[in-house]
């Protein structure tokens, strides 16, 4: 048994370190976090540069070819650092899903597009009344000769303003069981009756309501079958990368160690007093879990095998010990957690603050806890399934 | 990165659980409840070559003894496994006795606590063993269990006791006998870590198993949802806490600079989980779980029991934390 990336990953996370070192990752993070957007696009170019947005795609695709062990220090790297790759997470997701169920179009043109860093693309999932129930969404999609015509809204199209493309789930049946009429498309952010409006947020980021006013699209911008979006949708789950909460509690916990070490003016430091170093010592016991259930996911990837199950445990693990770490750690920086975390004199240069009102968010997206725990529960222990019948 | 155990380690599982189907069933464990030792068992068990394989050049990995540790806290076997095994590391050519005890015929067990006033106290296994190995904070002895003192009643079927060390043989000072303790203690941990995933682990599958069959409103007590959420927990963290065992014991067959802290957070984490996973599987039972004919109150009890023996988990927590902010600090 062997719970280590290996020497590849080590050397590339050397290599990854350099670069955040370089571009001032602090400062970078500092930026990215006032702009309210988790992208930045000068960090997204120097990234193109180096290869790094395809450094996992094969060679085909102008890509490095590197190992999931390789990515894995990489993600790791990026959020211990505090420098924000979101946008092009979501982006890379949808690029892979084009490339496996995409028009030749998509694939000759869209996917090079996204890949070489010039274009991002956003999901259109969610909608005001379809969350967790993400298969009842009622953006409805209209066959018209050789165009769709799309109505409706959608609720968190996160990074919607800075993309060029929206991976849009709609309704185009209405006759059949809810998930079986659903078809994908790639619509142009530019479209003619689109409109986008910001959300603003606990945590400090942004994101966008989007409304679909009679938006054409040519039969060309479908993804997969008329009908087939719900497999398409599926496709993308599958490219979900580790759970992102691990790496939020590792950037939080190296904040708040940093503020605990630091001697206060009277000459002592928090990490003496034992109510802070319990709480630190805490969040390291549920960071070692839940980077533990991360690697297993790292494991079986690079075996071939398809975590199901798996993903959500640590998805549900991760989460739930940010959201407990975010309160706990906030309450051992005392008066000085009230104050915000854009203060000069915030603990652990505001990140802790911050972290606690972003950690809530962790618990709710990419499938909330409820919904994973009914996963885990049918699927790891055979216990019926509870959902209501529709 | 390899997350599986090789083919060896899921062989020596499967030897090993079969052996304990055998000698720790339910009836096994109730009929050793008592004397906290099954000495069927414990023949059994030296058969198989414990204690003696995690001793000398061709010995057993801490990660080969976690797995067995595993198969042992599933079946609650009811003999001082980790401290027989831990006191035989630590006696292996340091004493004359070591001989008798690598082959099970005497047994020796480590205390996991130091000595307080010339007696070490609440020792598991010492109410049966021949000898303890305790540390006092400046020596590490070797003690004749002839004079230990019982509890009349205790939580869970562990055989402890009390030992008396005047006149104890001295095994090493000074810094040489910290850094063994040390080095003790943290296997200690990493195996007492598994035992307890076994724990947990038994504990959910006969929580599963219950609700699956126990009908009320007429249904499975498995289709709720308030159920089949705190199980979802409860196998989260199992799964997550034998990863962490399964590191720990890694670490310290590789001697890594982490393999304290990871210990030490391997045994926390993993009583945590045992206590809740049997606490949960209890509760589903409804009144049948607080009745002692049920088992799961077997796995109760002994999951706290295991947890105690150390002392309070905030001063473990404690420990840990000395561990990752104070560097150097022996535990």
């Amino acid at each position: 048994m062997n719970f280590d990336l290996g020497p590849a990953a080590e050397a590339f996370r050397a290599e990854v370190t350099a670069f955040l070192d370089e571009i001032d990752a602090a400062a970078t993070s500092e930026r990215i976090h006032r702009t309210h957007t988790h992208h930045d696009w000068d960090v997204h170019r120097a990234m193109a540069e180096k290869g790094w947005l395809t450094a996992s795609w094969p060679k085909e695709y102008g890509g490095q070819e590197r190992d999931v062990f390789e990515m894995a220090a990489m993600t790791e790297e990026f959020y211990r650092r505090g420098v924000q790759i979101e946008g092009w997470e979501i982006a890379e997701l949808v690029a892979h899903t084009l490339a496996i169920v995409g028009t030749e179009q998509q694939k000759r043109e869209v996917v090079p597009e996204i890949l070489r860093g010039e274009a991002l693309a956003c999901l259109g999932y969610s909608e005001p009344d379809a969350g967790s129930d993400v298969a009842s969404v009622r953006t409805k999609a209209t066959r018209d000769g050789d165009e769709w015509v799309i109505d409706g809204q959608k609720m968190f199209t996160t990074m919607a303003h800075e993309s060029k493309y929206v991976f849009l789930l709609a309704r185009s049946n209405t006759e059949v069981p809810k998930h079986k009429g659903l078809t994908m498309f790639l619509v142009p952010m530019d479209s003619p009756g689109i409109e986008i409006q910001p959300v603003y947020t606990l945590g400090g980021e942004r994101t966008n309501i989007t409304f679909y006013n009679d938006v054409r699209v040519p039969d060309s911008a479908r993804v997969g079958d008329v009908d087939g979006g719900w497999r398409v949708m599926n496709v993308a789950l599958a490219f979900e990368r580790q759970p992102a909460a691990v790496g939020y509690l590792r950037h939080l916990i190296e904040h708040t160690r940093q503020w605990a070490e630091t001697p206060d003016e009277d000459g002592e430091r928090p990490i003496d007093r034992p109510s802070v170093r319990r709480r630190l010592a805490r969040a390291m016991i549920d960071l070692e879990v839940g980077k533990l259930l991360g690697s297993r996911l790292t494991d079986m990837t690079a075996k071939g095998l398809l975590p199901m199950v798996e993903g959500s445990m640590g998805k549900l693990y991760g989460s739930e010990a940010l959201v407990r770490a975010g309160s706990s750690l906030l309450n051992a920086t005392g008066v000085d957690g009230l104050l915000g975390g854009d203060d000069d004199n915030s603990p652990g240069g505001g990140w802790v603050e911050r972290g606690f009102r972003h950690s809530v968010v962790t618990t709710i997206y990419a499938g909330a806890s409820e919904i994973q725990r009914g996963i885990i529960a049918e699927g790891r222990l055979g216990l019926p399934s509870t959902r209501p019948r529709s | 990165m390899e997350l599986a155990l090789d083919t060896d380690q899921l062989a020596l599982a499967e030897v090993v659980d079969t052996l304990l189907q055998k000698h720790s069933s339910p009836e096994r464990v109730r009929a050793a409840e008592a004397e906290g030792f099954d000495e069927a068992l414990w023949q059994a068990l030296v058969e198989l070559g414990l204690p003696g394989i995690a001793v000398g050049a061709e010995s057993a990995t801490t990660l080969d003894l976690a797995v067995i540790a595993e198969s042992a806290g599933k079946a609650l076997a009811t003999v001082p496994l980790v401290e027989s095994v831990v006191a035989a590391q630590v006696l292996h050519g340091r004493h004359e006795v070591a001989a008798a005890v690598e082959l099970g015929a005497q047994i020796a067990v480590f205390s996991p606590t130091v000595a307080h006033r010339g007696t070490a106290r609440r020792v598991p296994g010492a109410a049966i063993a021949s000898f303890v190995v305790a540390y006092d904070g400046e020596r590490l002895l070797l003690a004749d269990c002839a004079g230990a003192s019982r509890p009349a009643s205790s939580l869970a079927s562990l055989a402890l006791a009390d030992v008396p060390l005047a006149g104890a043989s001295v095994l090493a000072e000074g810094p040489e006998a910290a850094a063994l303790y040390a080095g003790a203690m943290t296997r200690w941990r990493s195996l007492t870590a598994a035992v307890q995933v076994g724990i947990a682990s038994a504990s959910l599958d006969i929580g599963v198993e219950y609700v699956k069959a126990r009908r009320q409103f007429g249904v499975p007590i498995a289709t709720f949802q308030a159920l089949q959420h705190r199980f979802a927990d409860v196998v989260t963290a199992v799964e997550g806490a034998r990863l962490l065992a399964y590191e720990a014991a890694v670490a310290i067959d590789n001697d890594t600079a982490r393999a304290q802290e990871l210990a030490l957070m391997a045994y926390l984490f993993a009583s945590e989980t045992a206590h809740e996973s049997a606490g949960t599987s209890l509760h589903f039972h409804g009144g049948y779980g607080y009745m002692l004919e049920y088992d799961i109150q077997l796995y109760f009890r002994r999951a706290k029991a295991l947890q105690l023996l150390t002392g309070d988990p905030d001063d473990v927590l404690d420990d840990l934390a000395g561990a990752l902010f104070d560097a150097g600090v022996t535990r």
